[in-house]
């Protein structure tokens, strides 16, 4: 996985096939991180922010689902992937480089809930089983894109 | 308007002005207005017309630090250098207190900041 090409509009990346199939697979989990996990306050009692919490969290809701949407059809589209050799490029517009910073963010942190939320020494040395494989590898996937993203920005 | 009552009175007074020319005139003017100033307890309103909601973000051990800069950035409009100091202080202090704002521009931020997955939170400045 690296990056093909950075032009104005759009940045192209180069995925190896089995790479190809495997993001197509996490992505397709979005979103995995729970609207209700989310504070208001860390301080105000719980009764007083609880309408607050509520908004909030269907805010937060509404912006997920229409970020699914558009994922979707982001997905779909045939402008996204392009075969290239034995390889696949991604496309991804240069205005769309913060929402999908967004998507592989929220499929980072929720896979890292899944793995029981280990502190950062203890990713490496996590030990690979049937249950925690899918999402420790999609914690290093979506990781990995979202600094080569960064990097290229 | 606020402190101001319906009753207020307009206080009138005689008062004798000497001109240039030495004549004296009578005027019955109005020379000021008292108010008749009245408290009155502060109200849900009020609360939320304080500008006094600060917008603090914590730290985590999952977000990436060039993320976390990302956001700042794109969430705040900052340059680079801004959003990166304001990063480093969460990751070395545990948090960062990123705005003060009205209650409703402090909630816009806290649910942008969370919709990038931050952990963003508001309190009532003391």
């Amino acid at each position: 996985m690296r990056v093909f090409e950075k032009t104005d509009s759009a940045l192209v990346l180069e995925l190896g096939l089995a790479e190809t199939d495997f993001l197509k697979q996490i992505l397709a989990d979005y979103p995995l991180v729970a609207d209700e996990s989310r504070r208001f306050s860390a301080f105000a009692d719980a009764n007083e922010v609880r309408e607050n919490v509520q908004l909030l969290q269907s805010s937060l809701h509404e912006h997920t689902q229409s970020n699914r949407a558009k994922l979707r059809a982001w997905l779909a589209s045939t402008e996204t992937w392009k075969p290239f050799a034995d390889r696949t490029l991604l496309f991804l517009k240069t205005e769309d480089c913060s929402w999908f910073l967004q998507i592989l963010n929220d499929l980072r942190i929720g896979s890292w809930q899944k793995l029981d939320c280990p502190n950062p020494e203890e990713f490496d040395s996590v030990e690979l089983n049937r249950e925690n494989a899918h999402p420790l590898l999609a914690m290093k996937i979506s990781g990995f894109l979202q600094t080569l993203i960064l990097n290229a920005l | 308007m606020r402190g101001r009552n319906k009753s207020q009175r307009k206080v009138f007074c005689r008062s004798q002005l000497n001109f240039a020319g030495g004549i004296a005139y009578d005027l019955a003017m109005p020379i000021l207005e008292e108010p008749e100033v009245t408290t009155r307890p502060r109200s849900d309103t009020d609360a939320q017309l304080d500008p006094g909601y600060l917008v603090i973000c914590w730290d985590d051990p999952v977000n990436l630090m060039d993320y976390v800069t990302h956001v700042f950035q794109k969430v705040f409009g900052w340059p680079k250098p801004k959003a990166e100091r304001h990063m480093l202080e969460v990751h070395q202090t545990g948090k960062s207190l990123l705005a003060r704002e009205t209650l409703e521009k402090a909630e816009h931020y806290v649910h942008q900041l969370q919709a990038f997955n931050l952990q963003a939170t508001m309190e009532r400045d003391q």
